[in-house]
């Protein structure tokens, strides 16, 4: 599955290399990048946002946050221009998974493909309930 | 009340599994065959998932599974309808069910010789027979409970 993630959140893009691969399998985490003053976690989602523990990926992205930034381990990360993007408002059904709202407000619509965007403090809140 | 005040209502018979649903056909964007369904994560049992209409994002309910029964996956007659945002929500809010088959148009001249039944479901607000057919009246409330 894809989303979309506004830039204006995206603090880093980290290769895998470049991260410290978690190997301990009861975690949550599947990687952390290693900063002066901690580390930050970055976990492995599939297409429905549910933790699944995988081997073969290649970089993370991490998503600005307090009190540190969250990573979302991807298989590719594309940049889209912004004139090459509209996005139109979403509201998902139901209740939001966590305190902050729901994860996504927004899609992108191509013909007869559709591409969810991810509303930044929902994803954030979610992702903080997945502990370690 | 007098059944001919308000002139004749244009209505549209949803037909789901189970009871079908009368809505009138003013609250109908759209009536369109089944598109990709795209999941959406977190979502109750009952949204099947979202679909690109006008270059919106549209939600599409299983009105049966909201009403507790199980989920129908789309068959080979399946439709979604499109309903306009109801009162109270966004302009952007136009959402879906999907059917079991063709919605069928039914115009209703008068109340004369309508039976109302009371529903089984806290989703349906009352359901009318006509003749042996049986349809329930979806609860304008239900934007609040959706």
């Amino acid at each position: 599955m894809d989303y979309l993630l506004p830039s204006s959140v995206s603090l880093a893009i980290e290769q895998r290399d470049s991260l410290l691969v978690n190997d301990d399998a009861a975690s949550h985490v599947t990687a952390w990048r290693l900063v002066k003053t901690g580390r930050w976690p970055a976990y492995s989602l599939d297409g429905n946002l549910a933790l699944l523990r995988r081997h073969n990926w290649q970089r993370a992205v991490f998503v600005n946050a307090s009190p540190y930034p969250l990573g979302l381990i991807a298989d590719d990360i594309q940049l889209l221009p912004a004139a090459d993007v509209r996005v139109e408002p979403f509201t998902p059904l139901g209740p939001p998974p966590a305190s902050s709202g729901h994860v996504f407000s927004g899609a992108w619509v191509q013909g007869s493909k559709l591409t969810l965007a991810f509303q930044p403090p929902g994803l954030v809140a979610y992702l903080r309930t997945l502990g370690e | 009340m007098d059944q001919h005040a308000h002139g004749p209502i244009h209505t549209l018979i949803i037909p789901i599994g189970g009871i079908p649903l009368l809505v009138p056909s003013a609250i109908i964007a759209e009536v369109v065959n089944v598109p990709e369904l795209v999941p959406v994560p977190f979502s109750p049992q009952w949204v099947l998932g979202v679909v690109g209409w006008r270059q919106r994002a549209v939600p599409v309910i299983s009105f049966e599974a909201l009403m507790g029964a199980g989920v129908t996956p789309p068959g080979l007659h399946s439709k979604v309808m499109i309903f306009f945002p109801l009162p109270g929500r966004k302009e952007s809010e136009f959402f879906g069910i999907l059917t079991s088959s063709e919605p069928q148009p039914r115009t209703i001249d008068s109340t004369e010789g309508l039976v109302t039944e009371p529903p089984e479901s806290r989703y349906i607000a009352t359901c009318l027979k006509f003749g042996d057919t049986l349809v329930g009246i979806p609860r304008c409330k239900m934007q609040v409970m959706i």
